[in-house]
C-alpha cells in the first residue's frame, strides 16, 4: 500500500505539470471561418468551440498521440492525429462541406414543387381550400399561380399559350384521363379529385422530367398521401352537398371509404343562370375507397378507387333564332370509374422500386334537342420505375410505362371507335456538380401503334445558386403528344398524322427567405406539327387533316408570396404577360388563339384573426380579354373580349361541436357583382347578333361546413 | 493468490471510482453551465461540450441526452426559422442515439417529442396536424412510460395550454395538467444528480396564467 501512495505522489503532479495548449482557426476550405464547430480531442473530454471568428483555444493535460477532431453540421468531419507533450500547438484546420440536399441547389426552372417534404414549398391542399375564388377546386387555385389561367366556362386548364389539352395530371404516376366532371359548354366544371388526397403538388408549367410526356405544356403531379396518423371520420354539409367518410387504422393497414352527394336544386331555386335557364338540376353521386398497407418497414401498397354518376339538363337559347325564342335543350349524364394502385419500396439502401396501374372508364351520354350523341373512354395504363442514388451526388432513374387507351363516339345510332397502345421509357440522372450546380439531363422514348411513330425527347434542366438563398436555372426540353382523340377516327386519315410537338425554353431566378418568395421566369416555346384541318359538311368532320399547324408563346411569369411581413397572413401575387399565335386546327391564320390573354394579374391574401379563430382571404384577378370569333368579321379574331376582372371573398371559423373539431365555411365570388364576359357568341345567320359568355351567376355565395370526428383520447 | 485477487479487485475498482467522478464531475460542470446559458451560441456551444463527454464515453446516453437537450432548447429560442431545422437535426440525432443505448426510456422519449414539437414553428400551418399529433403521441408515451416524470406532464401541459379549444386543447385542460405536473414534481427525486432534473422553473412560469388557490406554482 504504501507503495501505490508514493507512486500517486510521485507522479500526479507530472502528469498535472504537462499542460498543452492548442489553438488556431477553423475555417470552410474557402477560408471563410466556421463558428461553432466542435474541437473535440477524441477519448478525453478535451476540446472546445470555436468562437465567432473561427478562432480556438484550449488546454489538456494529457500528453502521447491523440486524435483531433473536428465537427460541424453541414461539413465533413474533419481528423487528424497529434502529438501532444505540452507547450503550445497551433493547429489551423480547413474543414470541407459535405453534400447536402437540402442545402443544394434546387432543379426548378418551370415547376412549382408544392409538398411539405422539400423545404421552401409553394402551395399545400390546405393553401388551395383557403383561397377565395377556388371553390376548393385543385386547378381553381392553381389558376392563381402565373403561367395558368381557366378559360371562360371551359373544363381545361391552359398553361402559358398552351390548349386545355396540352396539359396532363398524374396521380401516383399513372396519367389521369378526363380529370374534370364532365359538363355541357358554358356550364362551368371542377376538377374530380379532393385536395386532401393528395400530400403534395408539383404543377409544372414547362421543361419538366423525362419521366413525363403526352403533354406538350404541362404537368401536374399530384401524389397521394400515405399512412393516415389515425383513425378518424369527417361528415361534410352545405345547402348542395353532403358527404361523409370514414378510415379506419390499425398497425399497418388504413381502410376506408367515402360516400358524397350533390344536389343544385335549391341552389338553383334561389339563383337563377344568367345565360341559360336549369331544366335538370345537378346531381352527382359518388363513392370512394381507401387502402394503405405497410409491407415493411420502407414499403407501402396504396389503392385508391373513385365511382361517380352525374347529369344535369340545361336550356341555352338559340343564338341564330334569338326573336323566335327558340331555345336548345341539353342533358348530359356521366359515369366515371378510376381505379389506381401503386407500390414502392427500398431494395437495399440505394435502390427505390415503384410500380403503379390504373384503370379509368368514362361515358357521357348527351341528348341535344333530342338527338343522341355520346362518347367515352376506357383506359389501362402500367407504370414502373427504378430509382438508384449512385453517390451523394448522383441518382440516376429510369422507367417505362404502357398505356391501352380506347374511345367511342356516338352520333345517333352510329358508333365510332378508335384504341390505341403506347410504350414510354426514359432515363434521367440528376448530377450535383458542387454544392451550387446542379443538372437534371434525360431523354424519354415513346412508340404508339396508331401512328406507327417513335418520338425521342430530350430533356435538360441546370440549377446554379448564386447566393446563400438565390439561383439561376435553365431548362430544355422537346415534348410530343398523339394528336386529340377527335382526330382519331377515320383509319385512312390517322396513318398520315404524327405527334405534335413542343420546344420549351425556359430561364427562370428566385430567390427564397424567411418565408418571402420571389420568382422571375421567361420562357419560349415553339410549336410544331400542329393539327390542321378544313372543316367538313358536319361538325367532327375534318377535311385536309394534317399536321401543318405551328406556333409559339413567349412569355413572362413573375411571382412573389409572403407569409412574413404581415402578422399571421399570407399573400401571393402573380403576373403574366403572354405573346403567342398559332395556325391550328381550322385557323386560316397564324394568329393569336382565343384561350391566350396577354396579361393575367392574380393577388391572393389570407388573413387568420387569432380572436375570433376565423380565417379571412380575399382573391382578385384580372385577365385583359381573350380573341373573339365573329364569323362576319374580315379579320378571323381580329376583336377581344372586355377586361376581366373579379373580386371573390371567403371565411373560414373554427370551432368545436359536440366536441368535435368543425370548420364553418363561406365564399362569394364576385363579390362585387361586375359584369363578366368571356367572349361572344355570334350567329351563323343573321350578321352583328351575338350572345356575351359569361358566367353563369353574376354573384354566388357557398356556405357549408365540416366535421372531423377523432377518436382519440386526451392524455 | 488471494492477494492478487484483492489487488486485482482494487485496481479494478480503483479505475472504476477513478473514471466516475471524472465523469460525472466533467457532466455536473456542463449540466451547471447549461442551467447558465441564455443564447443559442451558448447553448450550441455546451450541446459540443457534452458531445465531446459523449464521443469519450460511448455507452453512456446521459452526454447524448443533453447535447440533445441543448439542441432542443436552441432550436426553441432561434429566431430565424430557416435555420431551425438544421439545429434540430443535431438535436434529433443525438436524441436517436440516446434512445438506442437506453431504449424506452421516458426522459429520451419526450425529447423526441419535444424535438418534434419544435420542427412545428418553422411552418405551423402545414406541420401543425402531422408533428403536432406526432409529438403529443411520443409525450403520451413518456408519460406511460413513467407516470412518475413530471416533465411529461410539463411538456403535455404546456402544449395543451397553447393549442386552441377547437383542436382539443386549450387553458383549462392545460393548467390541469401542468397540475399534476406540479404534484409529480414534489415527489420526484432524480436517479442521480446528473440525470434530467429540469422543468419547476419553466412550470413555475407556465402556471402563473392559470391562477387558483392551490395550484399557484413555487415562487421563483
Amino acid at each position: 500500500m504504501p507503495r501505490f501512495l508514493l507512486f500517486f505522489v510521485l507522479f500526479t503532479p507530472i502528469f498535472a505539470g504537462a499542460q498543452t495548449t492548442i489553438s488556431g482557426t477553423v475555417t470552410s476550405t474557402k477560408k471563410e471561418p466556421i463558428p461553432g464547430a466542435n474541437i473535440i480531442l477524441v477519448d478525453t473530454y478535451d476540446g472546445t468551440t470555436s468562437n465567432a471568428d473561427g478562432t480556438y483555444s484550449f488546454t489538456t493535460y494529457e500528453s502521447g498521440t491523440y486524435a483531433l477532431q473536428v465537427s460541424f453540421l453541414g461539413f465533413e468531419t474533419y481528423t487528424d492525429t497529434i502529438e501532444i507533450n505540452g507547450g503550445e500547438l497551433t493547429i489551423d484546420i480547413a474543414i470541407k462541406e459535405s453534400f447536402n440536399e437540402l442545402k443544394a441547389v434546387v432543379i426548378s426552372a418551370g415547376a412549382f414543387e408544392a409538398s411539405d417534404e422539400k423545404r421552401g414549398t409553394i402551395l399545400k391542399p390546405l393553401d388551395i381550400v383557403t383561397t377565395a375564388g377556388a371553390s376548393g377546386d385543385i386547378y381553381g387555385a392553381l389558376t392563381t399561380l402565373p403561367g395558368a389561367t381557366q378559360v371562360g366556362n371551359d373544363d381545361g386548364f391552359y398553361v402559358r399559350g398552351g390548349s386545355d389539352y396540352e396539359t396532363m395530371t398524374i396521380i401516383d404516376g399513372i396519367p389521369v384521363q378526363n380529370p374534370f366532371f364532365s359538363t355541357v359548354p358554358d356550364v362551368p366544371s371542377r376538377g374530380r379529385f379532393a385536395p386532401f388526397l393528395f400530400k403534395g403538388t408539383v404543377f409544372s408549367t414547362g421543361g419538366y422530367s423525362a419521366e413525363y410526356g403526352q403533354a406538350l405544356s404541362s404537368a401536374i403531379i399530384l401524389n397521394t398521401a400515405d399512412m393516415p396518423e389515425q383513425t378518424s371520420s369527417g361528415v361534410s354539409l352545405s345547402p348542395i352537398f353532403a358527404g361523409a367518410f370514414h378510415t379506419q387504422k390499425w398497425k399497418n393497414t388504413a381502410l376506408g371509404g367515402g360516400l358524397n352527394y350533390t344536389n343544385l336544386a335549391l341552389f338553383n331555386a334561389i339563383f337563377k343562370p344568367q345565360t341559360y335557364e336549369n331544366i335538370k338540376n345537378v346531381q352527382a353521386l359518388s363513392g370512394t375507397v381507401y387502402l394503405r398497407q405497410k409491407t415493411s418497414q420502407t414499403g407501402i401498397i396504396k389503392f385508391y378507387g373513385q365511382f361517380e354518376g352525374s347529369g344535369l339538363g340545361v336550356r341555352f337559347p338559340d343564338v341564330d333564332s334569338l326573336d323566335e325564342g327558340v331555345t336548345d335543350d341539353i342533358f348530359i349524364n356521366n359515369r366515371y370509374n378510376y381505379l389506381n394502385a401503386s407500390y414502392r419500396e427500398l431494395l437495399g439502401e440505394k435502390t427505390t422500386l415503384f410500380l403503379a396501374a390504373g384503370w379509368s372508364n368514362n361515358a357521357d351520354s348527351i341528348t341535344f334537342d333530342g338527338f343522341s350523341v355520346g362518347r367515352g373512354d376506357d383506359a389501362f395504363q402500367v407504370k414502373s420505375t427504378i430509382s438508384y442514388q449512385a453517390s451523394d451526388k448522383v441518382r440516376v432513374k429510369g422507367g417505362a410505362e404502357n398505356w391501352t387507351i380506347d374511345n367511342y363516339q356516338l352520333a345517333g345510332s352510329q358508333r365510332f371507335e378508335s384504341g390505341y397502345n403506347l410504350t414510354g421509357s426514359f432515363v434521367e440522372a440528376d448530377i450535383f456538380i458542387t454544392n451550387d450546380l446542379a443538372g437534371r439531363v434525360g431523354v424519354r422514348h415513346e412508340y404508339t401503334d396508331i401512328l406507327q411513330e417513335h418520338n425521342v425527347a430530350p430533356r435538360l434542366s441546370l440549377a446554379y445558386k448564386i447566393g446563400e438563398n438565390s439561383q439561376l436555372g435553365a431548362a430544355y426540353g422537346d415534348f410530343y403528344q398523339v394528336p386529340q382523340r377527335q382526330f382519331l377516327y377515320v383509319p385512312d386519315q390517322v396513318t398520315s398524322l404524327i405527334y405534335e410537338k413542343a420546344t420549351h425554353y425556359i430561364l427562370n431566378f428566385q430567390t427564397i427567405k424567411d418565408d418571402r418568395t420571389f420568382r422571375v421566369e421567361v420562357y419560349q416555346k415553339d410549336y410544331d406539327h400542329l393539327i390542321s384541318f378544313t372543316p367538313g359538311a358536319f361538325q367532327g368532320v375534318y377535311e385536309e387533316l394534317s399536321n401543318d399547324g405551328y406556333g409559339y408563346a413567349r412569355g413572362v411569369d413573375l411571382f412573389y408570396r409572403d407569409r412574413k411581413s404581415i402578422k399571421n397572413a399570407d399573400f401571393w401575387i402573380s403576373y403574366s404577360f403572354l405573346d403567342t399565335k398559332r395556325r391550328f386546327l381550322d385557323y386560316p391564320i397564324e394568329t393569336q388563339p382565343t384561350f391566350a390573354a396577354d396579361n393575367v394579374l392574380s393577388v391572393v391574401y389570407k388573413q387568420y384573426v387569432s380572436k375570433i379563430r376565423t380565417q379571412f382571404g380575399a382573391t382578385y384577378r384580372y385577365i385583359s380579354g381573350w380573341p373573339v370569333y365573329d364569323p362576319w368579321s374580315d379579320t378571323f379574331l381580329g376583336e377581344t373580349s372586355p377586361v376581366y376582372q373579379d373580386l371573390s371573398i371567403n371565411a373560414s371559423y373554427l370551432t368545436r361541436i359536440a366536441d368535435q373539431f368543425t370548420v364553418v365555411f363561406a365564399s362569394v365570388n364576385n363579390v362585387l357583382g361586375l359584369n363578366q364576359v368571356f367572349g361572344r357568341t355570334y350567329s351563323t345567320e343573321d350578321p352583328g347578333v351575338y350572345v356575351d359568355q359569361k358566367p353563369p351567376l353574376v354573384t354566388s355565395i357557398f356556405l357549408g361546413m365540416f366535421i372531423n370526428i377523432s377518436y382519440t383520447q386526451a392524455p | 493468490m488471494k492477494q492478487s485477487i484483492l489487488l486485482f479487485l482494487l485496481i479494478g475498482s480503483a479505475t472504476l471510482y477513478a473514471q466516475s467522478p471524472k465523469f460525472h464531475d466533467a457532466m455536473s460542470q456542463a449540466i451547471t453551465e447549461l442551467e447558465k446559458d441564455t443564447t443559442v451560441e451558448q447553448l450550441m456551444a455546451v450541446s459540443n461540450r457534452f458531445e465531446r463527454i459523449a464521443l469519450a464515453e460511448k455507452d453512456q446516453w446521459l452526454p447524448y441526452y443533453y447535447a440533445a437537450y441543448a439542441r432542443s432548447i436552441a432550436g426553441f429560442i432561434t429566431t430565424d426559422k430557416s435555420k431551425v431545422d438544421e439545429v434540430l437535426d443535431g438535436a434529433q440525432k443525438f436524441a436517436d442515439i440516446a434512445d438506442s443505448l437506453s431504449p424506452g426510456n421516458s426522459e429520451v422519449v419526450l425529447l423526441k417529442g419535444m424535438v418534434l414539437a419544435g420542427r412545428i414553428s418553422v411552418d405551423p400551418m402545414s406541420r401543425g396536424q402531422q408533428f403536432g399529433m406526432q409529438s403529443g403521441m411520443l409525450m403520451n408515451q413518456a408519460m406511460q412510460l413513467n407516470p412518475e416524470n413530471p416533465r411529461a406532464y410539463l411538456m403535455i401541459g404546456q402544449g395543451l395550454f397553447y393549442t386552441p379549444e377547437q383542436f382539443g386543447g386549450g387553458k383549462d385542460k392545460g393548467c390541469a395538467m401542468l397540475e399534476q405536473s406540479r404534484m409529480k414534481f414534489e415527489t420526484f427525486e432524480p436517479e442521480s444528480d446528473i440525470h434530467p432534473n429540469w422543468g419547476e422553473n419553466l412550470l413555475g412560469q407556465m402556471m402563473a396564467p392559470c391562477g387558483g388557490g392551490s395550484s399557484v406554482p413555487h415562487q421563483e
